[in-house]
């Protein structure tokens, strides 16, 4: 299949929310993880995932986006569109992709870094080294307790083994990014405020044995990016997970100015400082290394977050 | 469907209901729904005491609106009660527009 639409977009992230100043690849469209979760069934995208054929448009894109463009840094998503390390073809598509990146990074004197987002331990496949000229490749492997695996995200790899495969991706030249994302309420106690707060407490502790055990396993020299995000829903997922009756339809959800549903302000903020405080106490040096995801500036200045991009994090790469 | 117990409130002459209020209700019926299994009881039981009490079919709905609404947002309807003496109706503003005592509005915004 050949991709109509531009493969290089810079991201949008919707009304007042804070912008990490990334562009997405959509080098393939569409995921058979089918999480609960997932806004791509909502999306104009195939109903099986396709890598797109042409990948002259995506060069001649590239080549235009690095020669015009005054930024030194990049931050390319490639795990927007569909899980990036999905299949043997995406495996093979992100290669050429990496390379192709670093030569023209390299002729126009960028840097450039290149997020897997991945919910698989397909990494295990990939057997040659990712390292490249001009190039950092950051292995960002969505993180939640097993628990919410088990509900949500039926098809792909348990916790356990997402954290291992971080090791994995080390060896072959990647950095880390931690992406937990999204929080999900859950499980839900109950329907009163004691169990809202419950709730939240449950959900925090078992956060923090998951950080816990990420950083006993996990070198934090390669630790690129950690990011939080609670779970937000458009009106028409909410709609359509109300009547499936599924528990991500929480009672304590609003419509933000950027018109999704996300848990109340004092919940998020709950969630958010508590987990920032204990993953900056296990790991000082991430200090200035966590970012929200999809929040507003005054979610992060609350949460005692200086405003920062994920290029400008690669400042600290750069030579 | 109308389910039993939203059809007995809404066909109710001891109440009156806006069309708003009334997709405000069976929407919170709904999510309720999934994480309680009383969630009947509770509306049943909040519909009965506000009829009984209550002046007219027009206070009756007014009252039985507020008691759905706490039921379905227990952390928001007491934070945004907080808040209305700030002149703000909802959570997403930065606080530092205010020049009130920030620590006070924390409480109210970021703090369960």
């Amino acid at each position: 299949m050949l991709r109509k639409t531009k493969f290089i977009t810079k991201y949008n992230y919707g009304n007042e929310v804070v912008d990490l100043d990334e562009y997405v690849v959509a080098f393939s469209d569409s995921c058979y993880l089918n999480c609960e979760y997932c806004y791509l069934k909502f999306s104009k995208t195939p109903k099986l995932p396709v890598i797109y054929q042409n990948f002259n448009k995506f060069e001649s894109e590239l080549k235009e986006l690095l020669s015009l463009s005054k930024e030194k840094i990049f931050y390319f998503n490639f795990g927007e569109t569909t899980d990036t390390l999905l299949s043997e073809q995406h495996f093979n598509c992100l290669y050429d992709s990496v390379l192709l990146i670093s030569n023209l990074a390299k002729k126009f004197n960028k840097l450039c870094f290149i997020e897997i987002r991945t919910k698989t331990k397909n990494i295990y496949k990939l057997s040659k080294p990712f390292i490249f000229q001009n190039v950092y490749t950051i292995y960002a492997t969505t993180l939640s307790p097993q628990e919410v695996v088990n509900n949500f995200e039926p098809n792909t790899a348990s916790t356990k083994d997402r954290i291992e495969s971080i090791k994995y991706a080390n060896q072959l030249g990647m950095l880390t990014g931690l992406r937990f994302e999204p929080i999900i309420l859950y499980p839900v106690e109950g329907i009163f405020y004691k169990n809202v707060v419950d709730s939240v407490e449950n959900v925090v502790k078992s956060y923090k044995l998951l950080i816990n055990e990420i950083f006993q396993k996990v070198n934090v020299k390669n630790l690129h990016s950690v990011t939080l995000s609670c779970l937000r829903l458009t009106k028409k997922q909410f709609k359509y997970l109300l009547d499936k009756k599924s528990v991500l339809c929480h009672f304590e959800m609003l419509l933000c100015q950027d018109k999704k549903y996300r848990y109340s302000r004092p919940i998020r903020v709950t969630i958010y400082r508590q987990l920032i405080e204990h993953i900056k106490k296990v790991s000082p040096e991430l200090n200035n290394r966590i970012l929200l995801s999809f929040e507003f500036k005054y979610i992060w200045e609350s949460c005692g977050l200086k405003l920062q991009t994920l290029p400008q994090l690669g400042y600290n790469y750069a030579t | 469907m109308e389910n039993k117990i939203l059809h007995l409130i809404f066909s109710s002459d001891k109440i009156h209901l806006t069309q708003s209020q009334k997709n405000f209700i069976k929407e919170t019926y709904e999510i309720l729904s999934i994480f309680d299994k009383n969630v009947d009881k509770l509306f049943l039981q909040n519909f009965n005491q506000i009829t009984e009490t209550a002046k007219n079919k027009f206070h009756a709905g007014n009252f039985f609106y507020k008691n759905i609404y706490k039921l379905r947002y227990p952390v928001s309807w007491q934070k945004l009660a907080k808040l209305k003496k700030f002149k703000k109706y909802n959570f997403e503003f930065d606080e530092k527009s205010l020049s009130e005592n920030l620590s006070e509005i924390d409480i109210i915004l970021n703090q369960l």
